[in-house]
């Protein structure tokens, strides 16, 4: 038999697409193992899942040896990486039609997890800036959310969580590389799109200017929002290294 | 060669240990590496990686998904990944296993046995030169446990290991609990199987725990080194008339840091007992 077929086979087996009779005719194996092989599969499905959606398997009381191979079968590997395996995962609740806050949960835990290990390098973008300088963080992501997930999950998850339409902005500890979470305000939003539309380290002084140019912040609302904004690393400064976000 | 790359005996870097290893940094000789867990992300496991690198503790590369049993040729992205982690480690080799784990682009994420076939051992042959020659250090290859056997096969696994090591001059790292469950599970003798290969060219020895399903044993790594695994180890070595870097693998229900220290010094007393010089 060719390598390719050969592969093939195992592959069909292992999507389901064939019985196990047929693969282990055509493999030619006499031994009753073959079955071991889909189970091993699962088995790495099921603690992929478990490792990134502790809460979500929690809350929607998912039982992870009946939904692992349901999600294995519609959301095969592609990417060589182990930890991608669970990355469809939200993908699949939303298709199943779970409750939207389940939905949103698993979102929020994959995020989470997805920028603690992102290859971006915040401290290369702080080299680059002068002293007085800000920039836009990077990994910086912002997703609307529709339920107050992070108020949520430090309550009882087996509660529907309450409504609250807004952005939540991710982001990393420098030190610890924990995900920083931070629901986003008005003015928060208005900080980003500058940066957005200047595209542009700008001085603190200038991004002042630039903001009280068409808003009605006061000063020292804006002056506070902007040490907000740095402390949870939503922008950078050349500074950012020493500030203590673990705490 | 093999006086030069002998490393001591190594334990698996895993995220439950990276405080402990910071601080004990002394006491390991070595660390493995899962390489896809470091070829994609940042974060803290690189800043962990990047802290031993300074310290010049050596780490090797060990790979799950170059899938050579596969008809399908090297991932190129995966390829180029793999490459920015030797070009960052420098280790002395890299290693991944005699199995296919992908076909067509759908990664199954498990060990899957090779088709022993004079094809697939030139395609898998093929693989090893390329890799060998473009990232310009040496391939351990290693034996995987397996559960079946296919009549497909032309030869045996000795002998298709043999040929592909004549064939690609890499190396091999013996996985002293594969050949021990596979023994028990196909009834042959371990350490002849062990004496079949090409001993020469082993650069390292795996050690880890299986779980006795009663019917079947199975490669978990979950499990402390049973102590049929350390006789096998310690006849490995005595038959090798060397010292080999070896490496306590340790993957699922992983126990504290120095529970796994302790096996490690296992390892170590055995090569003491057996070369005085370790």
């Amino acid at each position: 038999m060719k390598l390719k077929d050969y592969n093939k086979i195992w592959s069909q087996f292992l999507l389901g697409k064939i019985n196990l009779q047929e693969a282990q005719s055509s493999l030619k194996i006499k031994n009753p193992h073959l079955e071991l092989y889909k189970e091993f599969i699962n088995h790495h499905f099921e603690f992929a899942l478990a490792k990134n959606f502790p809460l979500t398997i929690k809350a929607a009381k998912l039982k992870l040896q009946e939904i692992s191979p349901l999600y294995y079968q519609e959301y095969q590997a592609y990417d060589w990486e182990l930890n991608s395996m669970g990355k469809q995962f939200p993908q699949f609740l939303t298709n199943k039609n779970y409750p939207l806050y389940i939905q949103e949960l698993s979102l929020y835990e994959w995020l989470k997890f997805d920028i603690c290990l992102s290859c971006e390098n915040e401290e290369e973008v702080i080299s680059d800036i002068a002293q007085e300088e800000l920039c836009l963080n990077p990994l910086l992501i912002g997703q609307q959310f529709t339920y107050d997930i992070t108020d949520w999950i430090n309550k009882d998850l087996f509660q529907t969580p309450l409504e609250l339409h807004h952005i939540l902005l991710v982001t990393r500890d420098f030190h610890l590389k924990n995900c920083l979470f931070t629901k986003a305000s008005q003015i928060l939003l208005e900080i980003i799109n500058v940066f957005l539309e200047q595209n542009r380290f700008i001085e603190k002084n200038e991004l002042k200017e630039l903001m009280l140019s068409h808003s009605s912040t006061s000063k020292e609302k804006l002056s506070k929002e902007i040490e907000f904004a740095l402390k949870q690393n939503i922008i950078l400064s050349k500074d950012s290294l020493c500030l203590n976000h673990s705490s | 060669m093999q006086k030069n790359s002998y490393l001591g005996v190594g334990l698996g870097l895993r995220k439950k240990h990276f405080k402990k290893v910071l601080e004990n940094n002394q006491d390991v000789d070595w660390y493995e590496i899962l390489s896809e867990n470091y070829m994609k992300f940042g974060g803290r496991p690189l800043d962990v990686l990047k802290s031993l690198i300074s310290k010049k503790i050596p780490i090797i590369p060990h790979g799950v998904s170059l899938s050579l049993g596969s008809s399908d040729d090297i991932d190129q992205s995966y390829f180029k990944k793999l490459q920015q982690l030797i070009h960052l480690l420098n280790p002395p080799w890299f290693s991944d296993h005699l199995c296919f784990s992908s076909h067509e682009k759908v990664h199954f994420h498990d060990l899957l046995p090779v088709l022993k076939t004079s094809e697939s051992l030139e395609i898998i042959s093929h693989k090893i030169n390329t890799l060998q020659e473009k990232l310009k250090i040496p391939f351990a290859l290693e034996n995987i446990s397996y559960y079946l056997k296919s009549h497909l096969d032309e030869m045996t696994e000795e002998e298709f290991i043999t040929e592909i090591v004549k064939r690609t001059n890499c190396k091999l790292l013996l996985d002293v609990n594969n050949v021990y469950v596979n023994s028990v599970n196909f009834n042959f003798n371990a350490i002849d199987y062990i004496k079949s290969l090409p001993v020469e060219s082993i650069i390292q020895i795996h050690l880890a725990g299986h779980w006795n399903r009663g019917d079947l044993l199975i490669d978990t790594h979950g499990d402390y080194i049973c102590p049929d695994v350390w006789v096998l180890y310690r006849k490995t070595l005595e038959y090798l008339e060397r010292p080999v870097s070896t490496l306590i693998e340790w993957d699922n229900e992983i126990p504290s840091f120095e529970e796994l220290k302790k096996e490690a010094r296992k390892a170590k007393e055995i090569l003491k007992e057996c070369f005085d010089e370790t």
